[in-house]
C-alpha cells in the first residue's frame, strides 16, 4: 500500500481557512442615558447652556385684609450651567490590511466605533452621577461592613428620599393579565445597578423578576425586575469603587432628574475618510467619531444613589 | 508632504528657569523628555547640562542626568541617577470631581454648625444636601430634622460650615433638634447657585464662581524638579517626544 497519497506528503496548501464572518463582540449594556431629558444647543451660539428653575412659592394660607394687599414674595431661582465638550476616537487602517485581511475589517471597525461612542457617552453620564448625585448608605444589612448589602429597608429609604422631593414616577403601572404566575407592576422609579448585585437584588423581599410582569411589552432590554416602586436595570458599566470591599452605586431616579446636552446638527458624527484622504500614496484611511456632549443633574431631589456592598 | 497624523508627536520648549520646580503642561503623554540647560552647558560641576526621562523605564521621581567632562584625554561622560527632585509625572485624572464630605459632628446651636472629617472644599452660599442621618436604621444617628434636606451654607473653616434656609437665608437653629450621634453625609449640590444669592457680576471683586457640569479631561503634566530645572536665570530647552510605537525586540543576545 505504499503508493497511496496521503496528506502527510500532499497536504493542504494553507494551514487554515479564515471564516469571513467575525465573531460577535461583547456589547456592554448602556443604561445611563436611557432616562434623561435631551437638550440641544443651537449651533453658532455657545458651548454652555444654563437652565433655570423657580422654587415653589410659599403656600401657607394668607388671609387678605380688606384694606391692604399682602407683602409681595420674591421669586427664588435655581440656576444650572452645563458646558458641552467634544469626545472622540479615531482608527487608522492601512491599505494592505484592506487588501490582505480576509474579514470585512472596515465595516466591523465602523460598528465597533459606533458602540465605542455610545459606551463612552454612557460613561460620561455615569461619572456625572457618581460625582454629583446625593448619596445614602445601606445600613440595615448584616454583612458587617460600614456600608452593608442591599436590604428592602434601605431601598425604602431611597424611595422615601425621592418621595420627600415630590419626585414623579418615571414608569406607569403595568396592568395584570390572566397569565398564570404574573401580576401587575406598580408605577415606579428606575434604578440603575451593577450586574454583580443581581443576587442581592433578587434577595430583596419585594423582588419580582420581569418574567412575572403582567405584560412584557414595556420591559426594557436590561431590566432585571422590580421591587415595589422601583424597577431595576443592570449593567456592568454602573459605577463600582476600587475600595475593599467594593462599594456599588445603585442610583434611583424619577422624572426630570437629569439630562444631557448636545450641539445642534454636529452633536455626533461618524467620520470615515477613504484611502488617500490625508496621504500622498493612498495607503491610509481613517475612521472615527466626534461627539459634543454633556450630562447634568437637573434636580438633586429627584435622583439619589444608594451605596451598597455585596452580601 | 503628508499630513497624516499618527500618534507620534514631538514638541520643544524654551524657558528661563526660576530656580524652583516647574509644572510643564503637555498636549500629549510623552515617552521621552530631554532637558538641556544651555547656561550650564560648559559647566563641569554643580548643575548638570543634560537631563533625560523615559516613560515606564524610570521611577517616578528620577532624572537620568548626564554630565559631559571635557578633559585633555578627550570627552568622557558621567551618569548620575538622583532619586529626588528629578522628573515627576503629575497628570491629573479625568472625569468629574465629587464634592462630598462625611460628617464628624453636628452642633445643637443657632446656627447649626456641621464639622466634616476632612476639608470640604465648599464655598459660602453654595447648597448642600444632608443624608444618612435620622433613625430608620439599626442604630439611630440623630439630627433627623436635617436629614434629606437642602441648605445653603456659610463656610467657617476648611472643615466647618453653618446651615441656612436656602430660600430665606435665615440661620438654622438646631438647639432643639435630636442630638447628633454618628455618621451622616454632606452632598454638595454641585454646580448650583444658592437660591437666595444675588446675581453676581463677573466683574465683582470676588465674583461668585459656580461650578459647572463639565467633564474634566486628563491634563498631562511633568514636574521638573530642582535637580532638572537649574538655577534662577538659567536658559533651558526642553525636547519632548511621543513615538508611534516602541517595538519590543526582547533579549537579542
Amino acid at each position: 500500500m505504499g503508493s497511496i497519497t496521503t496528506t502527510a506528503q500532499y497536504g493542504s496548501m494553507t494551514d487554515a481557512w479564515a471564516h469571513r464572518a467575525l465573531l460577535q463582540r461583547s456589547k456592554p449594556d448602556h443604561v445611563h442615558n436611557l432616562f434623561g431629558k435631551a437638550f440641544s444647543l443651537p449651533s453658532k451660539n455657545s458651548d454652555t447652556v444654563t437652565f433655570r428653575r423657580q422654587e415653589n412659592l410659599n403656600s401657607d394660607p394668607v388671609v387678605l385684609s380688606e384694606d391692604s394687599d399682602p407683602a409681595p414674595e420674591q421669586i427664588q431661582k435655581f440656576d444650572i450651567s452645563v458646558t458641552t465638550q467634544e469626545f472622540g476616537k479615531v482608527v487608522l487602517l492601512g491599505r494592505k490590511v484592506l487588501l490582505v485581511v480576509e474579514d470585512d475589517t472596515a465595516a466591523e471597525t465602523a460598528d465597533n466605533l459606533n458602540q465605542c461612542m455610545h459606551t463612552m457617552l454612557d460613561k460620561v453620564t455615569r461619572d456625572v452621577w457618581d460625582s454629583s448625585v446625593s448619596q445614602i448608605s445601606c445600613l440595615n444589612g448584616a454583612n458587617g461592613n460600614a456600608i452593608t448589602e442591599l436590604t428592602q429597608a434601605d431601598v425604602d429609604r431611597a424611595i422615601a428620599y425621592l418621595d420627600a422631593g415630590e419626585t414623579e414616577k418615571t414608569t406607569p403601572m403595568i396592568e395584570g393579565s390572566s397569565r398564570f404566575g404574573t401580576g401587575p407592576v406598580e408605577a415606579a422609579f428606575w434604578v440603575a445597578a451593577h450586574k454583580k448585585l443581581k443576587p442581592d437584588i433578587r434577595a430583596l423581599d419585594a423582588f419580582v423578576p420581569t418574567a412575572q410582569y403582567g405584560s412584557q411589552e414595556a420591559v426594557l432590554m436590561n431590566e432585571f425586575g422590580n421591587t415595589d416602586e422601583a424597577r431595576w436595570v443592570v449593567s456592568n458599566l454602573v459605577q463600582v469603587s476600587t475600595a475593599s470591599p467594593a462599594v456599588y452605586n445603585n442610583t434611583f431616579m424619577g422624572a426630570n432628574a437629569y439630562g444631557y446636552v448636545s450641539i445642534d446638527e454636529v452633536a455626533t458624527e461618524m467620520i470615515l475618510k477613504p484611502l488617500g484622504a490625508n496621504d500622498l500614496l493612498n495607503r491610509f484611511q481613517s475612521m472615527g467619531f466626534t461627539a459634543f456632549f454633556a450630562a447634568e443633574i437637573l434636580d438633586d431631589s429627584h435622583i439619589v444613589t444608594l451605596l451598597s456592598t455585596k452580601a | 508632504m503628508s499630513g497624516l497624523q499618527f500618534q507620534g508627536r514631538q514638541e520643544a520648549f524654551r524657558l528661563i528657569s526660576g530656580g524652583a520646580a516647574y509644572n510643564l503642561a503637555l498636549n500629549f503623554q510623552p515617552d521621552v523628555m530631554e532637558v538641556i540647560n544651555i547656561t550650564q552647558w560648559t559647566n563641569t560641576a554643580a548643575n548638570l547640562p543634560i537631563h533625560m526621562w523615559f516613560r515606564d523605564d524610570t521611577a517616578a521621581a528620577e532624572a537620568y542626568q548626564m554630565q559631559v567632562i571635557d578633559s585633555s584625554a578627550g570627552a568622557s561622560f558621567n551618569f548620575l541617577n538622583p532619586t529626588t527632585n528629578g522628573f515627576t509625572v503629575a497628570d491629573t485624572s479625568g472625569g468629574n470631581t465629587a464634592y462630598r464630605a462625611l460628617i464628624s459632628a453636628v452642633s445643637q446651636a443657632d446656627p447649626c454648625v456641621i464639622t466634616t472629617t476632612a476639608a470640604h472644599g465648599y464655598q459660602t452660599n453654595q447648597m448642600v444636601k444632608i443624608t444618612d442621618l435620622g433613625s430608620d436604621m439599626p442604630t439611630a444617628r440623630g439630627m433627623e430634622q436635617i436629614d434629606g434636606k437642602r441648605f445653603s451654607i456659610t463656610v467657617l473653616t476648611a472643615t466647618t460650615f453653618s446651615l441656612q434656609d436656602p430660600i430665606t437665608g435665615v440661620d438654622i437653629d438646631s438647639s432643639a433638634y435630636t442630638a447628633w450621634v454618628s455618621g451622616g453625609r454632606v452632598n454638595l449640590e454641585t454646580r448650583a447657585n444658592a437660591l437666595n444669592y444675588p446675581q453676581q457680576s463677573p466683574y465683582a471683586t470676588t465674583p461668585y464662581v459656580p461650578n459647572k457640569f463639565q467633564y474634566d479631561s486628563i491634563d498631562r503634566i511633568m514636574t521638573l524638579g530642582t535637580e532638572v530645572i537649574g538655577d534662577d536665570g538659567d536658559v533651558v530647552r526642553i525636547h519632548v517626544c511621543k513615538f508611534d510605537l516602541i517595538t519590543e525586540l526582547g533579549d537579542i543576545g
